[in-house]
């Protein structure tokens, strides 16, 4: 038969030396073990410009800032500093809390939008939807992750902060200052107007850490959603069983067995959503505003609270000011292009711990049910 | 149990009216669902409000049209093929590293226990780097592509460069442009260093590109040279000359009057006084061309104008007939200007603020994402694939390549091109890499600055005016098609290997 014929002939053309197929293999698992290394040499990249360019910032002998005189900034200025004023002239202050301020103000607003709208949306996904409408909705929820961020940024500046924080379609007059009763009007005799605001509650900026927070919330939406439910559907099934056996409700099931039973991936999902939120860029390059938050000199401590605090006003977070730094405003080699890898350096800092610390929980959660 | 109802009276905090429990879970039901619903209402009204303010400036003039600081003539093509460009050289990248990574971390898992150790250490280290954000990347991009720290000089005078050929361009006495191959970039003293007659020249070929034919009856002239040639061909037009100004003097209405000419009588004049010289040069329609808008500009004009015309009208005949008779003639001494062709290849260290870095940046951002994917598509295949292999004798990469490997292609596929969407959407690394710059047309070597997508959305967004908002929002939904096909072919991807499977 011709197929023993094969059986036989197969094997032999196949044959190949030993030595060489050897050599191949190792020199696959060269290459395989160089793609390895690079991933590796990124982190330590990474690690090795921004700590030696932050070292090079805290020179002793300082640097020429863009007005040709000589700074000196010392860490401790700078990590327990709450002045930042590096591009005005005058006597500058490199305290990195008021960046760290405006990253935060961004980063909370984002939260209390996303995390409990997302929560409870991926409580619905995955204990209340049926399995076809879930298979429509997650796939829309998914265009929404891969919406690219310059969209919310361009989101936020064209329809959150004008028709939802300003309400721009609601303008009133202006009140003549000088005459009770009276409105202010143009040189043609029109009545100025201005946007009435949220119920006249703020006055909201154009740029403001409430509008770039929100978008970056409904940036987070998605992450919040897929990895909670992930977490959620993770819990076996003799949990929620036992739950209904015992005569519990849906409800009571959702809330009192199954979000503690994936508490853990839940608080991972928020952590990396938090980290998201700390390190995105366009959305606050755009909507935020470039103002640094002022923690000090504004008078009384309450004075100073509720600056801190401001959410209607311009804010320059971290990565708005690493933005606005390689974008053009400061020369190569001046004190204020080395202030931006130190701020990078910390933001680096703040989020890898925000992802470590979720991934080691996401981690145990998984070993948990596994 | 009897008393395990909800009546009985049991533990005192359980106690609660089944209506109540039952309203609650309605209650909380429809509270889950409007944050279900209100995250959709979301990405509606984003679509609809982009949609609403984009649509109107969208067209085929605006997706083809180069970038301009005019918003009504800007288009998108420049960023267009500036996104797909370091699309596809983050892809070629990507994919390699990623893949050859995630195979040795899920298939080549080490007995020893420190490279157990450097095992896990790499692994943890990808999910840690998916977390980083996206504007470190660009700033390791810049340092580590675009300056390389420093060590080949600074980004415009690097010390090594390939595909780029330098020439001196010479302005030849026709007027056209003549390439003498050159050493290399200009130095200060090196620049106006004197012709060398016995190098080979290029001329220009007709598609505008510099190198051309060689050049075969070049000739070298000194300044001094070229007045008596000047003079002499001045000499031959004199019958020409001679006729032409007879032509405009018999145009006056009377010795001291204006001119009068209309187009019959212009034609006569350059015409006859065109048949009355001696030409090298056989196509003198150009010639007659300029003659006759010089001679119509005159209709009305006073005696000193005529002086004028007809010192216009034999410097026209005589570069006309200088081109002709003596082409590439290059007059000896001129300063050449050193220029430089670069091929698409041109590479230079360090890289510079161009594609390949910016490619190479949107690289590290995508790369634990492409890890992560083709990681878990390795893990979806059963292991009993990998022991059939090694049952049959076939060694460990031969188990690999030939059933986990293509196994799990669709899902590698998939896991990239998401990956890839993911760049071309990132605006952050781009920014921090390419600045600011305003650039009008797209890359065109490796070396060449570029504007991408997100990059040129983002600078429309930051301009105050609404006709700037309107075109970002044209952009956003370009953006958003490219983003949705590449969505579609993952997907369709997808549904095909769990078809075969």
């Amino acid at each position: 038969m011709s197929d023993a014929n094969t059986d036989i002939q197969l094997p032999l053309s196949k044959k190949r030396s030993q030595t060489a197929q050897k050599i191949r293999e190792r020199i696959i698992m060269a290459s395989l073990i160089f793609c390895a290394g690079v991933t590796v040499t990124i982190t330590l990249g990474i690690v090795f410009i921004l700590l030696t360019q932050t070292l090079e910032f805290f020179n002793p002998e300082g640097h020429m800032d863009g007005q040709g005189n000589v700074s000196v900034v010392s860490p401790i200025d700078f990590f327990f500093g709450l002045e930042w004023n590096p591009l005005l002239g005058g006597e500058k202050h490199f305290g990195v809390w008021p960046l760290i301020f405006g990253t935060m103000k961004v980063a909370i607003v984002a939260m209390i939008f996303a995390l409990p709208v997302g929560l409870i949306s991926a409580i619905w996904l995955s204990e209340y939807a049926k399995p076809k409408v879930r298979n429509i909705i997650k796939p829309i929820i998914e265009v929404l992750a891969g919406v690219p961020t310059v969209v919310f940024g361009f989101f936020a500046v064209t329809f959150i902060t004008p028709y939802l924080l300003r309400w721009e379609w609601w303008r009133v007059k202006i009140p003549d200052p000088e005459n009770a009763g009276q409105y202010l009007k143009d040189d043609a005799g029109n009545f100025l107007t201005e946007p009435a605001g949220l119920f006249g509650l703020f006055d909201v900026e154009v740029y403001n850490a409430m509008g770039a927070g929100l978008a970056v919330g409904i940036m987070c939406l998605p992450i919040v959603i897929s990895l909670s439910e992930d977490a959620l559907r993770a819990v076996p099934r003799a949990l929620r069983e036992g739950s209904y056996g015992l005569g519990a409700s849906k409800f009571e099931t959702s809330v009192r067995v199954v979000v503690p039973a994936a508490l853990s991936g839940i608080s991972a999902a928020f952590l990396l959503a938090v980290a998201r939120a700390v390190g995105e860029t366009m959305i606050v390059a755009l909507a935020a505003g470039a103002s640094p938050t002022k923690l000090i000199g504004q008078g009384s401590l309450l004075d100073n609270l509720t600056s801190a605090a401001a959410l209607d006003e311009s804010v320059l977070p971290m990565t708005g000011y690493i933005v606005k730094i390689f974008t053009g405003d400061a020369a190569h080699g001046t004190v204020e292009y080395y202030s931006s890898y130190a701020v990078a350096a910390t933001l680096f800092i703040i989020t890898l711990t925000l992802v470590i610390f979720g991934n080691i929980i996401q981690q145990r959660f998984r070993e948990k049910y596994d | 149990m009897p008393d395990a109802t909800p009546d009985n009276p049991k533990p005192k905090h359980i106690v609660r009216s089944t209506n109540k429990r039952m309203r609650s879970n309605v209650l909380f039901n429809s509270i889950c669902f409007g944050a279900t619903l209100l995250a959709l209402i979301i990405l509606v009204v984003l679509l609809v409000s982009i949609l609403t303010q984009g649509v109107g400036s969208l067209s085929f003039r605006f997706i083809g049209a180069l970038n301009s600081s005019d918003p009504h003539k800007a288009g998108i093509w420049t960023s267009l093929v500036g996104t797909l460009v370091i699309c596809l050289i983050c892809a070629l990248s990507a994919i390699p590293l990623g893949v050859g990574t995630a195979i040795l971390i899920e298939e080549f898992k080490p007995r020893n226990r420190y490279l157990l150790w450097l095992h896990a250490i790499i692994d943890t280290n990808i999910r840690n780097l998916a977390g980083v954000p996206s504007i470190v990347y660009g700033i390791l991009g810049v340092t580590a592509f675009a300056t390389m720290f420093g060590l080949f000089g600074s980004m415009n005078s690097g010390n090594f460069a390939v595909g780029q050929t330098w020439y001196d361009q010479y302005q030849g006495e026709d007027k056209q442009l003549y390439y003498v191959p050159a050493d290399g970039p200009p130095n200060d003293e090196e620049t106006g260093k004197p012709a060398d007659p016995s190098m080979t020249l290029y001329v220009p070929s007709a598609s505008g590109d510099r190198i051309g034919k060689v050049a075969t009856d070049l000739e070298w002239v000194t300044a001094e040279d070229i007045e008596p040639r000047v003079n002499a061909i001045e000499e031959e037009l004199a019958a020409f000359i001679k006729v032409f100004r007879a032509g405009i003097t018999d145009a006056r209405e009377s010795r001291r009057g204006p001119v009068r000419v209309d187009q019959a009588s212009a034609e006569s004049i350059v015409d006859k006084a065109i048949q009355a010289g001696t030409w090298k040069n056989p196509d003198t329609s150009v010639l007659r061309g300029k003659l006759l808008e010089l001679v119509l500009g005159l209709d009305g004009k006073a005696g000193g104008d005529l002086i004028k015309a007809r010192k216009i009208a034999i410097n026209i005949a005589v570069d006309s007939e200088y081109a002709a008779r003596m082409p590439n003639v290059i007059t000896k001494g001129a300063a050449p200007v050193r220029v430089d062709t670069k091929s698409w290849y041109h590479l230079a260290l360090p890289f510079g603020r161009g594609v390949l870095a910016g490619g190479l940046t949107l690289m590290l951002v995508i790369l634990p994402i492409v890890i992560v994917a083709s990681q878990e598509a390795l893990r979806a295949v059963p292991g009993s694939f990998r022991q059939g292999a090694l049952a049959l004798g076939s060694t460990k990469w031969q188990s690999v390549s030939k059933t986990a490997l293509p196994a799990a292609i669709p899902g590698i596929c998939t896991g990239t091109i998401l990956a890839l969407s993911r760049a071309i959407g990132e605006a952050a690394p781009i920014l921090v890499l390419g600045g600011t710059g305003f650039i009008t047309s797209p890359p065109r070597n490796l070396m060449d600055s570029f504007s991408a997508l997100p990059m040129t959305i983002f600078q429309w967004t930051k301009e105050p005016e609404v006709e700037y908002k309107t075109i970002a929002a044209a952009g956003i939904i370009v953006l958003l098609i490219v983003l949705l096909s590449f969505n579609a072919i993952a997907i369709y991807i997808r549904q095909r290997a769990s078809k075969h499977q």
